[in-house]
């Protein structure tokens, strides 16, 4: 419903404006193109195949804790998940 | 499931075209197991975060739905600055269909600049509008914008509108009232949103998906109270209708009185071109009464009606359709029920308007393939979907 997931980008491909981003342990890859200057362990929310925009770690983490109370990340990652620190 | 949820759409194709069509929508209910015990006060923000893609819009219906409950009266600036906060959304939204799915699917290359500057005006909007995040607080001291600040960056989004969507302002856009003058424009302006209605056109495709739908009505509240508090209401929240009857609440359902729309649903029946076409209207409405409410107070909130003690409802017009938000809070004012009725629900109900339009289709597999998915952009699910075509 209208969701976009926080995820941390692990890896960058210049050439090609794409992101391999991960949360908890499942890993997308994901168009950069509308987004500004992303780096290696920031955060972007996904939607549908894009990074819409980034957020800060503390958003995320924000974020990712709700879907950790209701106990319903587990069920999409396998595991809870915590913003790096 | 995902969290994102995901529609899954399958046809079953005979020699004369689409023999059968199912519609499945998995989207998970989270409101409720997100919010049960939440206390009334941090809602809107829990929701603003969670629902992020529309969440002006998410906000906006909860926190109204919450004041509600409470018993709170609202401010006029609040509702003017959720108002403007949300017609913004909309604009950005309809904008990333335009940009980055119309051209893809009439075999081109997303517009990931004009997109980016989308953007970026989306987020000097939020900053000059609510700088410090109080329009979606209940209570939340919400200041009248700076005008002159809302006004340039409306000019902004008025020029692209016109550069890169348009080719014209966008209130001479809306004042197009002939099919022939439109199709014109679709034949001669070189650029993404015309040469995609062209593409349909060429195709001969204006008609394709023809349905007679029924739209979404206005709600009315003890109807609202009798399917989502009955033991029904877990079935109404996942596949809702009236009276038994599915509904359609898409931008065609709010801009089929339009005179473009009438005049080329008469012609050509309500098929690809008149729902692609509505999105564009609503694009040029919407900026109309961004501008508009700049230069004018904008009047009181839509409510609906008064309601039972400790219950509450916001309904919003989204980007996708009518989204509703509905409220019970105990005695502490921490919520004992929270629902969500989102568009997709609607538009994409297994025996919905998109079903409807889909069993329409007929030639080759390839043919129908690339029809299929123009109807389900035409209604846009907002998640993902899958398409999958099997032969009988």
């Amino acid at each position: 419903m209208c969701l976009a997931i926080p995820a941390r980008i692990v890896a960058i491909d210049e050439a090609n404006d794409m992101a391999t981003v991960t949360l908890g342990n499942v890993k997308k890859d994901i168009s950069i193109a509308l987004i500004e200057d992303a780096k290696i362990d920031e955060y972007v929310l996904l939607h549908v195949g894009y990074a819409l925009h980034k957020i800060s770690e503390e958003e995320a983490a924000r974020t990712l804790a709700l879907f950790d109370e209701a106990e319903i990340l587990e069920e999409f990652t396998g595991e809870t998940t915590e913003v790096k620190a | 499931m995902g969290l994102e949820g995901h529609v899954s759409i399958s046809l079953l194709l005979s020699e004369q075209g689409v023999q059968r069509s199912i519609v499945k929508s998995k989207r998970p209910l989270l409101a409720q197991a997100l919010l049960a015990g939440s206390h009334a006060k941090d809602v809107p923000q829990k929701i603003g975060l969670v629902f992020n893609l529309c969440a002006k819009a998410q906000a906006s219906a909860s926190v109204f739905a919450i004041e509600q409950a409470c018993q709170n009266q609202v401010s006029d600036d609040a509702c003017a600055v959720r108002a403007q906060l949300v017609r913004m959304e909309l604009i950005r939204e309809h904008l990333w269909r335009i940009c980055l799915d119309w051209p893809l699917l009439r075999g081109g290359v997303a517009e990931h600049a004009l997109m980016k500057q989308v953007l970026v005006l989306d987020k000097e909007w939020k900053t000059c509008l609510d700088a410090d995040d109080q329009a979606f607080i209940l209570g939340g001291e919400v200041k009248p914008p700076l005008k002159s600040k809302a006004s340039s960056i409306a000019l902004k989004l008025g020029t692209l509108l016109k550069e890169h969507i348009f080719y014209m302002p966008p209130k001479a856009f809306y004042a197009c009232k002939g099919a022939e003058e439109y199709l014109l424009w679709a034949q001669y302006t070189q650029m993404n949103a015309p040469q995609f209605m062209q593409r349909l056109v060429l195709k001969g495709w204006q008609c394709i998906g023809q349905t007679s739908t029924k739209v979404l009505p206005q709600f009315e509240l003890a109807w609202l109270d009798k399917a989502l508090s009955g033991d029904g209401a877990e079935v109404f929240l996942q596949q809702p209708n009236v009276d038994g009857e599915t509904c359609e609440s898409t931008p065609y359902a709010r801009q089929q009185s339009h005179p473009l729309i009438v005049e080329l649903e008469q012609k050509y029946g309500l098929g690809l071109l008149v729902r692609f076409t509505a999105v564009l209207l609503e694009l040029a409405k919407t900026y109309l009464d961004l501008e508009k409410a700049l230069m004018q107070f904008e009047s009181k909130c839509k409510l609906l009606g008064k309601t039972s003690a400790n219950t509450g409802y916001g309904f919003v017009e989204a980007a996708r359709g009518r989204l509703l938000h509905r409220v019970v809070l105990d005695e502490a004012q921490k919520v004992k029920t929270y629902q969500i009725v989102a568009p997709t629900e609607w538009n994409f109900h297994p025996g919905g308007v998109l079903k409807n339009a889909l069993e329409t289709l007929q030639g080759d597999a390839e043919v129908i393939e690339q029809q299929a998915r123009l109807l389900i952009h035409a209604m846009d699910p907002c998640v993902k979907f899958d398409l999958e075509i099997n032969h009988a």
